[in-house]
């Protein structure tokens, strides 16, 4: 065992805490490259059919609840800033804000996934969702693409709610970890990439935002 | 006597110039969308959607400040996206 083994926090296979915490960010990097391929696949078949079917994509559009849309974005915003803000307080060691600010963001990545299930509740009741065992009920031109529409929608933002609930629950590991406060390197290292899988959620609610509730007729 | 300790006022500032400017893009975002339906409304969207990101990246995500290697690998999931995506709607973009 030679001495820098023993620094706390160190793991055996680095040299020291700064290649440590370089090699967590390249891993976590690489995770969130296969992330945005997973995603950028349900992306292209959206932008496939909206490429061929223009006028009855946009159309169907108009059935989304962009105000409810907005505030969303707005709300992960917002939680991407306080989820920083708490990286910054790791940081500095700062204990307390981090606990508020994490906090923070646990309650709106909740209220983003109330809104949003307020939303599929509605959707619900108009008979737009596109399951099997449930009638399909559209009001405009060419049900059965603007059904395609909404086979885009449900896929895209119920991947992205599952990402939320998953980073919901990271969030709330982070916040016993920042709570029990063992070695200041460590939390800090554990805050950021945590942090940066919030971003990329926020990343990719932006593209689905922008692509499927702000492109209506 | 002990140095002060250092304030953590300015990072947290520059995330919240940076919130305040998503906020900025995501109001004019939204505003567009009620212009008339064409071509050039979906580039403006897509643009404003991909400014916004690259603010999360480059502020929340902390790219402006990272290691050589993670810019590098961020870089490559960009490339690899932007084959995926280029590549496959060339096909139907030139029909």
């Amino acid at each position: 065992m030679n001495a820098d083994t023993a620094t706390p926090g160190l793991a055996e296979q680095f040299v020291d805490l700064q290649q440590q915490r370089r090699s967590s960010l390249a891993g976590m990097w690489i995770f969130i490259a296969t992330e945005a391929m997973f995603f950028g696949g349900w992306f292209l078949g959206y932008a496939v059919n909206r490429f061929l079917h223009p006028e009855v994509f946009a159309q169907a559009a108009t059935h989304l609840d962009l105000l409810m849309g907005s505030i969303n974005t707005g709300i992960i915003l917002t939680s991407g800033m306080t989820m920083a803000c708490a990286e910054i307080a790791g940081q500095f060691e700062r204990r307390r804000p981090a606990l508020v600010l994490i906090s923070v963001t646990i309650f709106l990545g909740l209220v983003f996934l109330a809104i949003k299930g307020y939303e599929y509740h509605h959707e619900y009741t108009e008979g737009l969702v596109p399951l099997a065992w449930l009638e399909f009920s559209y009001d405009g031109a060419k049900p059965e693409i603007a059904q395609m529409f909404f086979n885009s929608y449900f896929i895209l933002t119920g991947l992205h709610a599952l990402h939320m609930i998953v980073g919901v629950g990271l969030l709330c590991a982070l916040w016993i970890l920042v709570w029990r406060w063992r070695e200041s390197g460590r939390v800090a290292r554990q805050m950021q990439v945590i942090g940066m899988y919030w971003s990329f959620i926020d990343i990719i609610w932006l593209f689905i935002f922008s692509s499927l509730y702000l492109l209506h007729a | 006597m002990s140095p002060p300790a250092p304030s953590m006022r300015k990072p947290v500032l520059i995330q919240v110039f940076a919130w305040i400017g998503m906020l900025t893009l995501l109001g004019a975002s939204i505003g567009l969308s009620f212009l008339p339906m064409d071509s050039y409304r979906i580039a403006i969207h897509l643009s404003l959607a991909g400014a916004m990101a690259a603010l999360v990246a480059g502020f929340f995500m902390s790219l402006r400040n990272a290691p050589l290697l993670a810019r590098i690998l961020a870089l490559s999931a960009l490339i690899w996206l932007a084959l995926l995506l280029v590549y496959s709607l060339t096909d139907y973009l030139s029909r």
